[in-house]
């Protein structure tokens, strides 16, 4: 298992760059340099190693789930208002987080965007959720994304490698997380993922809602790909039944959807300003696909369009009715 | 029959594939390195859109971020992707455009919405996006589209 090194920082613009591609990539040539060492004792080369000895994901789940926790929705101009009130509304962070535990909170923090363009997670989420959980009692927050864009630039243009310091986070990114193997099946067998998955007690899915080209919407489940190194562009095969995989794969202990800001096309990269939509809302629950199922209403899609959430819901891995988020109303 | 270095420079150039403008010539300064993608890098460019590229014939793109000096300094993000075709370009472009974006005045082939701008030379696209609230931001997108259409 691999230890967490130390937190990064933003790039200065004289900086070399070293983007996640480029890490993945040293790790790829050192996993190989390592195997070819093996190889020269055994005299071949068994691929199936890594997987058959590799730990599997971990059930973070600590709550148990009730149509109390199941979702609670909050909305209001204020992000960190939502996020308190929506956790509230499910028991409290302490509900979910001990004292003394380590806590990976895992936003979407894929492009170098403003906050404005709604392409990540919005900052001040984030950050309340990190404070939450300090004030919870965890000994440890780390936030960590393994972004599509350069790193240092996601983290800084995005807000929220400040806003997550700020907090009292460790902010990792491809810099600065190591890969490992874990034992997964489906799609996403052989690749590898961030080494905090499985080194701390706690996991809190972060995602934003927005418009994606291919799933037409990226929420929850799909959040997971950021959590997967070289290789993960394969999971857009089959891109439906993939996210749902990913549902059954990550039991995380909480999600809390950010819809503060909804990118409504050009996703899920986007840019353009125009196509974002201030809903102003945040969801907090236990149950994953209740969770995708509302975040597609605040996306303007109907979640039976949505191929990854009648998917998941045929799985048995949530319900999608929306009538079961406590919806709070505004502050 | 023997071809002027014009004509020479300009079969080179299209060799290379997608090209950008120098910074300077925007007015500029380069945030970033450039850096190019292939087919089979493009996800790691745009992650679940490169499908919507490759299905309109893509080929190669080369990016850079452009910074303009403050204050407040800002930064726009260039992209040029090359496709097989013109058509496949315009298609591109097509799917991409912004909700409000409308026809750049005086620019063949291009629509912005003040935040993102779209602009084709032949099969080439080029896509910036401002990444500031500033307004300056605005004439910014048009002078990289400028320097860039004004490639040789």
């Amino acid at each position: 298992m691999s230890k967490c090194k130390k937190p990064v920082h933003a790039a200065s613009p004289a900086e070399r760059l070293i983007t996640r591609r480029e890490a993945v990539v040293r790790i790829s040539q050192a996993t190989v340099a390592a195997a070819a060492v093996g190889a020269g004792t055994f005299g071949l080369l068994d691929r199936s190693a890594a997987g058959a000895t590799a730990p599997p994901i971990r059930d973070f789940r600590r709550a148990p789930l009730t149509d109390k926790t199941r979702a609670a929705a909050a909305r209001g101009e204020d992000p960190v208002s939502n996020v308190r009130r929506a956790l509230s509304a499910i028991g409290g962070m302490e509900r979910f987080v001990g004292r003394g535990e380590t806590v990976l909170v895992k936003p979407n923090v894929g492009w170098d965007r403003l906050p404005e363009q709604a392409a990540n997670t919005d900052p001040q989420v984030v950050g309340e959720i990190v404070r939450q959980c300090r004030a919870a009692g965890a000994r440890r927050v780390i936030v960590a994304d393994l972004s599509c864009n350069d790193p240092a630039r996601s983290f800084a243009r995005s807000g929220i490698l400040a806003a997550a310091s700020a907090a009292g986070a460790e902010v990792l990114n491809a810099r600065s997380l190591d890969l490992v193997d874990v034992s997964i099946a489906g799609a996403a067998a052989g690749l590898k993922v961030m080494a905090p998955l499985l080194a701390v007690d706690r996991v809190i899915n972060v995602p934003v809602v927005k418009h994606h080209g291919l799933s037409r919407a990226t929420i929850g489940m799909k959040n997971w790909f950021g959590v997967f190194g070289k290789g993960r562009d394969r999971l857009h095969q089959d891109i439906n039944r993939c996210i749902a995989e990913l549902g059954a794969l990550f039991r995380p202990t909480l999600t809390v959807v950010d819809a503060t800001r909804v990118l409504l096309a050009s996703g899920p990269q986007g840019g353009s300003l125009a196509d974002v939509k201030a809903v102003g809302a945040v969801c907090a629950g236990l149950d994953p696909v209740l969770c995708d199922t509302w975040g597609a209403v605040q996306l303007g899609v109907a979640p039976r369009e949505l191929g990854f959430i009648v998917e998941a819901a045929r799985r048995g891995l949530g319900k999608s009715d929306l009538a079961l988020v406590h919806e709070l109303g505004k502050a | 029959m023997r071809e002027g270095p014009a004509t020479v420079l300009a079969a080179l150039r299209a060799r290379q594939g997608p090209s950008l403008p120098l910074p300077a010539r925007a007015g500029a300064s380069s945030a970033t390195e450039v850096d190019r993608f292939d087919r089979e890098r493009l996800y790691e460019l745009v992650d679940g859109a490169a499908e919507g590229y490759l299905s309109h014939g893509f080929e190669a793109c080369v990016t850079q971020t452009y910074s303009f000096p403050g204050p407040p300094a800002f930064e726009i993000a260039a992209e040029a992707h090359r496709f097989g075709s013109a058509t496949g370009a315009r298609a591109q472009l097509a799917s991409e455009a912004p909700r409000q974006a409308l026809p750049v005045p005086a620019m063949a082939d291009a629509v912005s919405d003040g935040s993102v701008l779209l602009v084709i030379r032949q099969r080439d696209l080029l896509k910036l996006t401002s990444l500031t609230n500033d307004p300056r931001g605005r004439d910014a997108l048009l002078d990289i589209a400028r320097a860039w259409k004004d490639l040789p």
